[in-house]
C-alpha cells in the first residue's frame, strides 16, 4: 500500500464514524437535557447552523487525525514505497 | 527531491515529536505567568506536560501538512513561501481549535489578566505565537542538523 493510499484509507476510516457520531450525540442530548450542562454546550441542543458547522468540523478533524495516523503508520513501519520522492505509478 | 531511507524517515518523525515536545515544554514555562493556576505542583506539571505532548503532536501535524502539499519527506529543508504558509496556517488552526476547546468547552485552563488577547476572539496571543514559533524553530533545526546531507 502506498503512503497516499494509507492516508486516504485511514482518513476515511476515521471520518465515517464521525459522520454518525455528532447526530447521535445531538439526539442523546435532546433526550437528556442535563447532558447539555454536563458537556458545557459542546453539543448543540437544537438543529441549527451551529449543529451543521460542528458536524462538518468534527468530520474534518477526524479525517485529518485518521490521515495523520495513516501517514505515521507507514513511515514508522518503514514499509513505504515512495521513499520521499512522490508516489510511483 | 532526494532519496531518503526508511530508517531515516522513521527517526525524523521521532526527532520532530521529541523536539516539539521539548521546545513546547520550554514555551509552556515561559508563558506560565499568563495562565491561572489552581491545584498543587503535580496538577500544574501534568497540565504543562500535556501541553508539551500536544506541541509534539503539532510538529507531526505540521510536517504531515507539508508532506501532503509536496509529497516530499524533506520538504522542510527548503520550505519556500508556500512551505512557511503551510506551517503558519496549520499551526494557527490547530492552536485556535485547541485553545477554544480547552478554554470554553472542557474548561481545562484559563488566562491570567496579563494574557494579551486576539481582538474579537477571546483567545490568547501567546499560545498562538508559540504554536507558530515552535514548529518553525524545530523544523529549521532538524533541517540544519538531522537533514544536513544532500
Amino acid at each position: 500500500m502506498t503512503t497516499r493510499q494509507s492516508v486516504i484509507r485511514m482518513g476515511n476510516l476515521f471520518a465515517i464514524p464521525g459522520f454518525f457520531l455528532h447526530p447521535l450525540l445531538h439526539w442523546w442530548v435532546r433526550n437528556s437535557p442535563e447532558l447539555e450542562t454536563a458537556m458545557h454546550g459542546f453539543v448543540s441542543p437544537s438543529i441549527s447552523m451551529r449543529f451543521f458547522l460542528a458536524w462538518l468540523a468534527e468530520i474534518a478533524v477526524l479525517w485529518i487525525v485518521g490521515a495523520l495516523i495513516g501517514f505515521l503508520a507507514v513511515r514508522l513501519r518503514g514499509g513505504r514505497d515512495d521513499h520521499g520522492r512522490g508516489e510511483r505509478p | 527531491m532526494t532519496d531518503d531511507s526508511d530508517s531515516r524517515a522513521r527517526w525524523r518523525l521521532i526527532v520532530l515529536f521529541v523536539g516539539g515536545a521539548m521546545l513546547g515544554l520550554l514555551w509552556e514555562w515561559l508563558q506560565f505567568p499568563f495562565y491561572l493556576h489552581e491545584g498543587g505542583a503535580g496538577l500544574i506539571w501534568s497540565h504543562v506536560s500535556f501541553a508539551a505532548i500536544a506541541d509534539g503532536l503539532l510538529l507531526l501535524l505540521v510536517y504531515f501538512a507539508g508532506w501532503l502539499r509536496t509529497r516530499d519527506d524533506r520538504w522542510h529543508a527548503h520550505p519556500g513561501a508556500a512551505g512557511y504558509a503551510t506551517i503558519g496556517a496549520t499551526a494557527i488552526v490547530f492552536a485556535l481549535l485547541s485553545e477554544a476547546v480547552g478554554l470554553y468547552v472542557v474548561h481545562g485552563w484559563s488566562y491570567a489578566p496579563a494574557m494579551p488577547l486576539v481582538p474579537g476572539l477571546r483567545i490568547g496571543v501567546l499560545p498562538l505565537l508559540g504554536a507558530v514559533i515552535v514548529p518553525l524553530v524545530v523544523l529549521r533545526i532538524v533541517a540544519l542538523t538531522f537533514d544536513r546531507r544532500g
